[in-house]
């Protein structure tokens, strides 16, 4: 098994050496002329190579690795009509038959691969219809991409999905994940989906104008970009996707060219003496530069064909996709999963009561009330047992919304700690630990069960002192009352004021604004 | 070298004050793996095979605290499940663990600190300060011995007045419950005729003077020396921060630095100082029997 990893490793290292070596050789610095000549090279050596090669890539080392690695590997080489997927496909299918998969976003991205390779899959249009916006912009972009193929199922469709993206833009021009702060990587996947719009809706052709400019003044001028403050191949070999699929050609752009370097300037910097590339200059050899860097260059190759954006896939298949089946299984899954953990404990703490007893016959301890007594303890934690419901954290944080059946409004919530941004590890450095959210609420609802609910969508920890009815908030996403001086804790307000009841007791009402608040002397300093 | 409780008592108080101290301020895994591995052998060595309920019940202690505070904290970032919406995290379970562990070694290490302070070596360290509490001192800790004894004695009279001769659970509680009724009763008259009889004696109305049969030796000072060297050691590692050990939002050791390093050794010697003095004895002894 080992053995098979390292071989199939040594292959992939082969193949990219052989990919970037030939144009690479000659210096770091290449020029503008021979950067753009790489995903030439990359034919070229393509041919030079045969198909064999590439064939027992996608059997060996991509199918090894369906569902955990393999997936833009898959997007880059969907295009080239003359390999099979079909190892790959079973791998991947039985995959995420095997696993719950939680986030939205990876739903759509394994969604989006088995599109790209012509699966027919119900897979598709199962995740179309229940991913697409539970994850927020990811899920967006990545739903986009699906309906660009022709895909359609349920609620949402491509006009809406585009307008709900507009939407999400900041006033720089920008895009992020989450909170206010743009983000490069973001945007430009955000332009990569708005692409195929590009030039022919008016509103994404503003929009996407004012996310290159953002991203142009992002552009440092080694040609590279930054996320989160380190400079890396990865982001950049995004803003290369996004101008490729808008048929922009970064080498003669002048928007994109900082001091003479282009962004291919940009990428080939991290590229290492193997072929390979790093996350950071100086570091080690990294898979997700490298193939994200790989699919850059495809994209790259696609727009000087003058061929669509890379996310656009020939073999997609919309008209023979399966529908999905009604799906009441799944959904007594989970509910049976919880069963059988329950069972086992039930199970250990009878065995345990009957040993128990095994040693009261053996010790001549024979006395019936003995045995009574024994019984009615395992029997007390055994009701115990079954009264408790347990969940994997799979089932508890899987990023769903809630059901709410009498929908009565929308509130939104923002959970804050400026007061203490960025001065611990675990802190936040811009404050925002939600940024604000809109959620469903039902009649009756209380803060507190709305912030329980942000909890289990968003993975966000919370710490309740109280009960459900007088919940006492202690701490909030590992920071808690106290650790910053003896005032210190949470505090929430709801349209600007502090109710004086427990987050438990206030019920809330349709267009209500939470937001919670870290403080470091009561409150009164606000 | 010989036995601890053979030192002079107060060597002995410091000893065991330092490291019981050291290891309720420092809530660090690796002290506390010291602290236990020293405290536990002890008093096995002390003790050896006897007092295995008191080890039992140690246990259970254990187990069950270390298990209460992940149902009550919900800090840490990596969750192993949920129950009834509340996610159950390493970390606090961790951290539970690790505040029973140093609760248990602590009780390890007082079971053999009374069993070395004998009523005449409190006295001789307490008395200097306050007449009174060394008084009051020497009479709690003689409490739970002499309750035990009283507690048999009950029951052993109990037993002759021929009630609870049905051997099963439910009797033996109802018996416990009658014991320890007529064991207030006892202990409350108790406490009573002792303040009447210490009243009668004249106690508290002037100044009493104590005879000790405890030198201040050369050996008393070389312990003293390297027990005071072991944990000002251990504590300039706890000022500087270098044994701080974060258990939340995620376990992190802080990285090992040379005083670090010095300071793990050095309580790791001063909670082994008593098992080499007991091994020292218990050799020696044999060497001169050998010799008969």
């Amino acid at each position: 098994m080992k053995k098979n990893k390292i071989l199939s490793l040594a292959s992939i290292c082969l193949v990219f050496v052989f990919l970037f070596s030939i144009p690479c050789l000659a210096d770091t610095n290449t020029s503008r002329a021979e950067a753009a000549d790489i995903p030439q090279d990359i034919l070229a050596s393509q041919g030079v190579f045969g198909k064999n090669a590439f064939q027992s890539f996608v059997d060996g080392f991509l199918t090894e690795n369906a569902g955990i690695g393999a997936e833009f590997y898959i997007l880059a080489l969907a295009h080239d009509e003359t390999l099979d997927f079909s190892s790959y496909e079973e791998a991947l299918l039985t995959y995420l038959k095997n696993n719950k998969v939680s986030s939205a976003s990876s739903r759509l991205k394994y969604a989006l691969c088995l599109s790209a390779i012509g699966s027919t899959d119900s897979y598709i249009l199962q995740t179309i219809e229940d991913s697409i916006g539970k994850q927020g912009l990811m899920s967006f972009i990545f739903g986009l991409h699906l309906l660009n193929n022709g895909y359609q199922n349920g609620e949402w469709t491509a006009s809406i999905v585009k307008e709900k993206l507009l939407s999400l833009q900041h006033k720089d021009g920008g895009f992020s994940v989450s909170g206010e702060y743009s983000d490069v990587d973001a945007t430009a996947m955000t332009v990569q989906a708005l692409a195929p719009y590009y030039k022919k809706d008016a509103d994404v052709a503003i929009s996407v104008e004012n996310a290159l400019a953002f991203l142009s003044a992002r552009q440092s001028e080694n040609g590279d970009f930054s996320s989160y403050g380190v400079p890396n191949p990865e982001s950049t070999a995004q803003v290369m996707i996004a101008l490729s699929a808008l048929g922009i050609d970064s080498e003669t752009d002048g928007r994109f060219i900082k001091n003479g370097n282009t962004l291919w300037d940009g990428i080939l910097k991290y590229r290492l003496p193997s072929g390979d590339f790093c996350h950071t200059e100086g570091g080690d050899a990294n898979e997700v530069a490298t193939v994200q860097v790989f699919l850059a260059a495809t994209a790259y190759l696609h727009m000087q064909n003058g061929e669509d954006s890379v996310y656009l896939f020939d073999r997609a298949n919309p008209e023979n996709a399966e529908l999905p089946q009604e799906k009441d299984n799944t959904a007594e899954q989970p509910e049976t999963k919880g069963l059988n953990i329950k069972a086992i404990i039930c199970l250990a703490v009878v065995l345990t009561g009957g040993i128990v007893c095994l040693v009261l016959f053996i010790c001549k301890k024979r006395n019936p009330k003995n045995f009574l007594a024994v019984l009615i303890v395992t029997a007390l934690i055994v009701c115990a047992v079954l009264m408790i419901d347990f969940q994997s954290v799979d089932d508890y944080y899987n990023g769903a919304d809630a059901v709410k059946e009498n929908p009565i409004g929308t509130v939104t919530m923002e959970i804050r700690c400026d007061t203490v941004a960025g001065r611990e590890k675990h802190i936040p450095e811009n404050g925002v630990i939600l940024t604000e959210t809109s959620f469903v609420i039902e009649e009756g609802d209380t803060v507190y069960q709305i912030l329980t609910e942000a909890a289990k969508k968003y993975q966000i920890q919370i710490e309740n002192n109280g009960t459900a009815k007088m919940a006492y908030i202690s701490g909030i996403a590992y920071l808690y009352e106290f650790d910053f001086g003896d005032l210190s804790g949470w505090q929430y307000s709801v349209n600007g004021e502090r109710p004086s009841v427990s987050a438990g007791a206030y019920v809330l009402k349709d267009g209500d604004t939470v937001v919670w608040e870290y403080t470091l002397d009561l409150g009164k300093g606000e | 070298m010989k036995s601890i409780s053979a030192y002079n008592p107060i060597v002995i108080c410091i000893y065991y004050l330092s490291a019981a101290g050291i290891l309720m301020f420092s809530q660090n895994p690796i002290l506390l793996l010291f602290g236990a591995i020293g405290a536990i052998a002890h008093f096995l060595l002390r003790n050896g095979q006897k007092n295995a309920r008191s080890h039992l019940y140690f246990f259970l202690i254990f187990i069950v605290l270390g298990l209460v505070n992940p149902l009550v904290s919900h800090n840490g970032k990596t969750v192993l499940f949920v129950i009834n919406d509340a996610p159950i995290t390493l970390e606090a379970t961790v951290y539970g663990f690790v505040s029973a562990g140093i609760l248990v070694t602590v009780f390890y290490l007082f079971r053999t600190f009374t069993d070395i302070m004998t009523r005449d070596k409190l006295l001789y360290v307490f008395g200097r300060f306050s007449p009174k509490v060394a008084l009051v001192l020497s009479m709690g800790l003689r409490y739970v011995p002499l309750f035990r004894e009283r507690a048999k004695k009950i029951t052993e009279t109990q037993k002759a007045l021929g009630l609870y001769k049905d051997d099963n659970i439910f009797d033996k509680l109802r018996c416990d419950l009658r014991v320890f009724s007529i064991l207030i009763t006892w202990a409350l008259e108790n406490g009573i005729t002792t303040a009447d009889s210490m009243e009668a004696r004249a106690y508290g109305t002037g100044k009493r003077t104590y005879y000790s049969r405890f030198r201040f030796g050369t050996s008393d000072i070389l312990l003293l020396c390297v027990i005071i060297l072991c944990t000002g050691m251990t504590a300039l590692g706890l000022a500087w921060g270098a044994l701080d050990f974060a258990f939340y939002p995620m376990l992190t050791f802080t990285e090992s630095t040379p005083l670090g390093i010095a300071s793990y050794l050095s309580y790791g010697i001063l909670m082994m100082i008593p098992i080499f003095a007991e091994t020292g004895e218990k050799l020696k002894w044999q060497y001169l029997r050998s010799k008969i």
